[in-house]
């Protein structure tokens, strides 16, 4: 029970914009080259990042990188660090960058190459998410080494006392050797008292960590009322932490909001909540079954700084008979299993379309859809992007929201930009969009631990949101 | 009655000539020295370039502090246990049925405790973050070694001396005090910047610290004025690190850099512990050579009146003068302590704790005052008790 607590323990309590999905991917240009990059951030603060930069074109010569904060971005950020080609790969690079304060950060990615330098940006949150308790065997270990010190100390006390200040070749006296025992007796007393101090003092900095530094998303409550015979989500976020910094649209939103049944994940919407004032969102629920669903919710603050916040409600059965989506991009699915089945796997959209999974391999998921004639659909923007992706574990212990660009919010990837152009003066541009290939969908991603997953991908195709959905284990 | 033990009765007494400090003090103090140095650039290390590994020079210089008297007096203990004569053997104590001479008990002591802090410190990086600070729980740990390091070093040349009667070694005896005296200062360093000498806190933590070293030295020492030689030799360390430490050139490698450095940031300037060593030396030069328990009680009074009623004003004044566009140059660096992890702005040359709305609002009020006097009382007792052994130490 225990190893469990301390496993517990020492899994990311989240991960700020994703639930339990720390690591960042992010798959893009820089300049000339395509890069496909993964951040795994560090889970305490300061602490270090390990970066992994693939050059997808394999033209790529030398890769460095460095850490801007959003407040201070390039100008108050180091010089660039080289990242050291991996041994046996020669389009891999990997470098580890220290973050020291909490709080968004933008990793620049320099690569060098035949066609000159390209620069891209990966928007990571650096906060501390682990709690962990000190293994077992170290602690022993630990504990061993400084009781035979203290041990050793009480006896150096009564050395001290007993035969110290004796001339040379003079025995002790019985006195000195009973005041010599005082002494230690004494002597553990005052050791005592300091190791009391010493656990005092860890403890009160451990509160302050749990407290104060350790990352907490904002408290999310969710209910359901019945307006005009629909039903109607209301979303009440709390800041305890009080950061008070203003939420900025991601792809044109302020939330976005993903609601799954638990726990058969078999059914699925993706909303889009109106603003009513700074703590409460709300909008209209499609015709969903009953049942209790989990509620996630991302947003992303004017720093870059990004959280999925977690509610858990439970959906009445609905006997509305009209249905008005609060946002035109909102969409939802309902279905217990993918209609297709066999290999690939295959998921028969509402419109005749078929999405099929290419395959789920070297930290790339890859999909596409295709027509009744196997001819790849085409595929409109929506909400900016080719495709959305969600991945959840049916442990509910993962959440992640992504794009065909990766994991990383678009919008801290632009903010940062702009402020580079403003403290600077000169141009910066960062592409993040659309990729060039158009018949095949893929979302950069490694699923964080092993376990079964179901996988939503959202795609536009004739104005209709439709959603694809496939079950994997990861081993 | 006397208890049995192993020891010879019929050992002579070391004569003067014999008890002359022997040719590997002069190690024992540079790898003392070895300790505040490398401590004093592990904190510049951290102001000015922020990233480091365990293998960085300052932390190689530090553990070597460590390490060179550990490892030293391990080889004294095994030398006086199994190879030494009986004079060596019979100027040695007992410790689990070894006899080494009570110093080098210590110094391997502190050793192994600075080396009990590193996997220490690593968990607790991993487990809170890189403590940017110096006071934490492993580094208080490793001060602790340190400060027994440095402690084995000075038992064992004030053994030596009070066994020859003579004051020979005396300049090593009281450059190793002096090294303890800035380990002290340099652990104190968060609640040292001049622009605390108006707090509460940095009274009250100076007067529980100070005195007890100055004093003991004062006690403990053959010299004539053994506080205030201590006090010059921590100045004097402070001093040139203040001078050196900008001669090269550094840049911050972590972000966000909020201060751009150019160059290894140096320590904020020493305290003028002269002054009130002086005092001290004074009192007790003057009413201080004799010792008993409630003689040193009353001592110990007079020594933490005299201790603040200089130490006070001194800082109070020159804090000032540290705070003004006048210490602005290479001598006194003002501000140039500053990391790059750090707005500038006008605080780094303002008092701090002095505005009612703010959450550290601590003056030095009168009640302050005599907390502070109690703590510089009960350090000076201490001091006083630990001085009169140390000047009777014979092993």
């Amino acid at each position: 029970m225990r190893i469990w607590l301390a496993l517990l323990l020492l899994w990311p309590l989240a991960a700020a914009a994703h639930v339990g999905s720390p690591n960042i991917y992010y798959e893009g240009s820089a300049g000339p080259y395509a890069l496909q990059v993964i951040v795994r951030p560090p889970d305490v603060i300061p602490g270090r990042a390990e970066i992994s930069v693939r050059a997808l074109d394999g033209n790529v010569q030398s890769i460095s990188v460095l850490p801007a904060r959003w407040d201070t971005g390039t100008k108050g950020a180091p010089s660039a660090d080289p990242a050291k080609p991996v041994r046996g790969d020669t389009n891999l690079f990997s470098a580890e960058l220290w973050l020291m304060n909490s709080g968004a950060y933008n990793i620049l990615i320099h690569a060098d190459g035949p066609a000159g330098r390209g620069t891209t940006v990966v928007p990571i949150n650096a906060v501390a998410t682990a709690r962990r308790v000190m293994p077992r065997g170290f602690g022993a270990i630990l504990g061993t080494w400084a009781g035979v010190l203290v041990l050793a100390l009480v006896c150096l006390v009564g050395a001290a006392v007993r035969e110290s200040v004796l001339p040379p070749g003079e025995a002790p006296t019985r006195k000195r050797t009973w005041l010599s025992r005082g002494a230690m007796v004494a002597g553990t007393f005052v050791i005592a008292a300091g190791l009391w101090g010493g656990r005092a003092w860890w403890n009160l900095v451990d509160r302050d960590y749990r407290n104060n530094r350790l990352y907490r998303a904002d408290d999310l409550k969710a209910t359901v009322t019945t307006n005009a015979a629909q039903l109607v989500l209301k979303l009440r976020r709390t800041n305890e932490r009080g950061s008070g910094r203003s939420l900025v649209p991601e792809h044109g939103k302020l939330m976005h909001a993903f609601v799954v049944r638990q726990p058969a994940l078999d059914a699925f919407a993706h909303l889009h909540p109106l603003r009513i004032d700074d703590q409460n969102f709300e909008t209209t629920l499609p015709p969903l079954p009953a049942g209790n669903y989990k509620v996630y919710a991302d947003i992303t603050h004017s720093s870059g700084l990004t959280h999925t916040l977690v509610a858990d409600v439970a959906l009445p059965a609905s006997d509305a008979t009209a249905f008005t989506k609060a946002d035109e991009d909102d969409s939802w699915v309902s279905s217990s299993s993918p209609a297709g089945s066999g290999a690939p796997k295959t998921c028969l959209l509402p419109n005749d379309f078929t999405m099929q999974q290419v395959g789920i391999e070297n930290a790339r998921m890859q999909f596409k859809v295709v027509d009744n004639d196997g001819k790849p659909a085409t595929l409109e923007p929506y909400m900016t992007m080719q495709a959305h992706a969600v991945v959840h574990s049916h442990d509910a212990t993962v959440f992640t929201h992504l794009h065909p660009f990766g994991t990383v919010s678009m919008t801290s990837q632009q903010l940062f930009a702009k402020r580079e152009r403003e403290r600077s003066d000169k141009p910066f541009e960062v592409v993040c969009g659309l990729p060039t290939r158009t018949d095949l969908i893929v979302f950069p991603y490694e699923f964080p631990k092993p376990g079964a997953y179901r996988v939503w991908v959202q795609v536009k195709i004739n104005g209709q949101i439709v959603t694809g959905f496939f079950d994997h284990v990861a081993s | 009655m006397q208890t049995a033990t192993a020891i010879p009765s019929a050992i002579p007494v070391q004569t003067a000539r014999e008890a002359v400090a022997p040719w590997y003090f002069k190690l024992l103090v540079f790898g003392a020295a070895c300790i505040p140095v490398g401590a004093l650039w592990d904190i510049s290390w951290h102001t000015t370039i922020g990233r480091d590994t365990f293998w960085t020079p300052a932390h190689i210089v530090t553990y070597m502090g460590g390490l060179i008297p550990g490892l030293f007096c391990g080889w004294l203990a095994l030398k006086t246990h199994f190879w030494g004569g009986a004079e060596e053997r019979a100027a040695a104590v007992s410790f689990w049925g070894f006899r080494a001479p009570l110093g080098a008990w210590i110094a391997i002591w502190g050793c192994f405790t600075m080396l009990l802090s590193a996997p220490f410190d690593d968990w607790w990086h991993n487990t809170y973050g890189l403590d940017v600070e110096i006071l934490s729980p492993p580094h208080a740990v490793l001060a602790l070694g340190m400060f027994h390091v440095a402690l084995g070093v000075l038992l064992l040349m004030l053994s030596v001396q009070n066994r020859s009667g003579t004051s020979d070694g005396q300049l090593l005896f009281i450059l190793t005090g002096g090294i303890m005296l800035l380990m002290a200062a340099v652990f104190l360093t968060e609640k040292s910047f001049p622009n605390q000498h108006r707090t509460a806190e940095f009274y009250k933590a100076s007067a529980l610290t100070y005195p007890l070293y100055l004093v003991t030295l004062a006690r403990a020492s053959k010299l004539r004025w053994p506080a205030t030689t201590a006090s010059a030799i921590y100045m004097g360390g402070l001093m040139l690190m203040i001078w050196i430490l900008p001669l090269f050139s550094a840049e911050p490698k972590l972000a966000p850099i909020y201060n751009p450095i150019d160059r290894m940031a140096p320590p904020a300037f020493p305290l003028l512990l002269v002054v009130p060593a002086l005092a001290i030396d004074l009192t007790v030069r003057l009413i201080g050579r004799k010792s008993g328990w409630l003689r040193d009680t009353l001592l110990a009074v007079v020594i933490a009146i005299a201790f603040l009623a200089v130490f006070v004003p001194t800082q109070w004044w020159f804090s000032k003068f540290m705070l003004s566009p006048s210490a602005d140059n290479w001598f006194f660096a003002a501000g140039d302590w500053a990391p790059y992890s750090s707005r500038p702005g006008p605080w780094i040359m303002e008092y701090w704790g002095l505005d009612p709305e703010s959450r550290r609002f601590d003056p030095l009020t009168w009640k302050q005052l005599f907390r502070a006097a109690t703590c510089a009382f009960i350090s000076a007792r201490i001091g006083l008790a630990f001085g009169a052994w140390m000047s009777r130490v014979k092993r």
